[in-house]
């Protein structure tokens, strides 16, 4: 039976909350890079990995050395990072991300090698999704040898709190609560997940940019951001600092070759102060941001990254009301 | 990997959302002009030969050259113009069997795959194109060409082949010393043939690899070895930080 290769699933996802301390959950650090479900098939040697829009990346990072770390068919659940300093680096995570060409795929595995922080197990000859998640804890322990490429994600006990403090003040992210007792619910963004980050995050589609001057001329200045409400676009300000030259550059030049006249629907309104040119709204990228203005904008917005693993549909304005 | 083109394939009253996908990968070693001095991008810049001003997008016409200096001009509305029909739609217009068609034909090949929507009428399509070891034929527009594409089934999908059209292939007799016949003995004919017989084994294309650009790679992988992050030591000093983050609590409940 190979079924469960194949099988498409959703990873189970997060819902935004405060720093708890709960002896019925556990708390993981949030490792932020790329999930990814890997699906290991020892005995035909194969690797299937799948990201949360189930997108295919398995060709992506070949230095993921599944085959070394298990013995035993699994389905793992984890999160994609690219370490600098022991810590995820989003920059070079990113310069993983949009190469197609095996040479270079092969060059930058090396350059800048990713590896899996494997948090939960779904599958290991029979299916775990109705498992307690301590369950499954256990059961992924034991499965999985650890390699250089495919890590544990350890947890504590009970000490919420006082692990956010510690964990922001390295300068991690943030935390995961789990609560202990839960079952994997695939697709969904459930409460007994909960996501505790220091800074606030939005995804959100880039619907155009705005030119720039000085060193950016010739280049965008900022990138026009927008969420869905329904159907139509709601703007949400501009972005115009936490990206390099070089990343201007190049994206600049993917932005030109996706311009359109027509406005995006719900956007028709919008007035700019500089001359804004629109895009087709397929890029969507993280944004860093202090708190939302009486308008309904983004303040002091920093750009962290573009992500391909999430589709515009999945930026709403929801993620706002959560904050 | 992304789709090059969105649209749809029909014939009769059938029609099947679909996309492309590029089958080959081409250029896998690119190289970019950088100044040797300070290692700067080196970028093109538009000059009119004339007034020697750099021009924008949108001060360029095209001109199809008639002869030296003298050019008929197209302008933007002119192209808009044109009847490009087959847009986001390609309308197949016959079958045939594909025995009838050259080879020589063919040029690029894509991968059509299915849109929302589409999965049962694609599905038709290629297994019916396979018990009648048929062929579609029509065409396609693209980056502002009409293109005649060919639609056939291929290893569990649909491919689609871009084709030259009849007139763009050259008639070989054109080319000096095509189709000579000279006078040769049967013993020599023979011999190339046991010639060719004995070399002859089944084809392994995976055995032919481009050992050029092998090196090429090899030669880059070589220029940036000591560059690399060292997996090893970042898994150590993201566990020690794990390990340091739990002593503290535990010290706290100590």
């Amino acid at each position: 039976m190979t079924d469960w290769f194949y099988k498409k699933i959703y990873p189970m996802l997060a819902v935004k909350g405060e720093p708890f301390s709960d002896e019925n959950f556990i708390y993981e650090i949030k490792w932020d890079g790329t999930r990814c479900l890997a699906y290991v098939d020892v005995e035909n040697g194969r690797i299937r990995l799948q990201n949360r829009r189930l997108i295919d990346i398995t060709y992506r990072y070949p230095e993921l050395d599944f085959l070394n770390a298990v013995e035993q068919n699994v389905i793992l659940d984890g999160e994609i990072v690219v370490l600098k300093e022991g810590k995820p680096s989003f920059r070079l995570l990113q310069k993983r991300e949009h190469v197609v060409s095996k040479t270079k795929i092969s060059l930058l595995s090396k350059l800048y090698p990713a590896v899996l922080f494997a948090f939960d197990v779904l599958y290991d000859g029979e299916w775990l999704l109705d498992h307690p998640l301590i369950e499954r804890k256990k059961i992924l322990s034991e499965v999985v040898q650890e390699t250089n490429h495919v890590l544990l994600a350890d947890y504590v006990k009970k000490e919420g709190e006082v692990f956010y403090n510690k964990v922001t003040e390295v300068g991690l992210e943030g935390i995961i609560a789990k609560k202990v007792d839960s079952r994997y619910e695939a697709g969904k963004r459930s409460e007994n997940w909960i996501k505790i980050k220091k800074r606030n995050t939005v995804d959100c589609t880039i619907v155009g940019w705005l030119e720039g001057e000085g060193r950016r001329e010739g280049y965008f200045g900022s990138l026009v951001l927008a969420l869905k409400d329904n159907n139509n676009f709601v703007h949400i300000g501009q972005v115009g600092t936490g990206f390099d030259d070089e990343f201007v550059k190049s994206f600049y030049n993917e932005l030109r070759k996706v311009e359109i006249d027509k406005k995006p629907k719900g956007l028709e309104k919008e007035e700019f102060k500089r001359k804004i040119h629109w895009v087709k709204p397929i890029y969507v990228c993280e944004v860093e941001f202090l708190e939302i203005t009486k308008d309904g904008k983004l303040r002091a917005p920093v750009f962290l990254r573009l992500r391909d693993d999430k589709s515009v549909e999945e930026c709403t304005v929801e993620q706002l009301r959560l904050i | 990997m992304r789709a090059v083109w969105k649209g749809s394939v029909s014939f009769g009253l059938v029609s099947i959302p679909i996309k492309l996908y590029n089958a080959t990968l081409s250029k896998e070693l690119q190289f970019h002009m950088l100044h040797a001095e300070d290692g700067g991008r080196i970028r093109f810049k538009k000059v009119c030969e004339k007034c020697g001003k750099e021009v924008s997008k949108d001060e360029v016409v095209r001109g199809y050259q008639l002869a030296k200096n003298e050019y008929v001009i197209l302008t933007d509305e002119d192209f808009q113009k044109m009847p490009l029909r087959s847009v986001k739609s390609i309308d197949i217009k016959q079958f045939f069997d594909p025995s009838e068609l050259n080879f020589i034909y063919y040029s690029n090949f894509y991968y059509i795959s299915p849109d929302k929507g589409g999965e049962r009428a694609y599905y038709l399509l290629k297994e019916a194109l396979k018990d009648t070891n048929s062929m579609g034929i029509g065409k396609i527009g693209m980056r502002g060409r009409e293109n005649l594409v060919a639609i056939k089934a291929y290893n569990g999908g649909l491919v689609l082949a871009q084709l030259h059209y009849f007139d763009e292939v050259r008639n070989p007799y054109e080319i000096p010393n095509w189709g000579v016949e000279v006078e040769v003995n049967k013993e020599e004919l023979e011999l190339a043939k046991k010639l060719i017989l004995a070399m002859k084994k089944p084809l392994k294309l995976e055995e032919y690899r481009d050992e050029y650009k092998e090196a090429l790679n090899k030669l880059i992988e070589a220029k940036i070895a000591g560059k690399e992050i060292k997996v090893a030591e970042e898994v150590k000093a993201a566990k020690s930080l794990m390990d340091a983050l739990k002593a503290s609590l535990e010290s706290l409940e100590a």
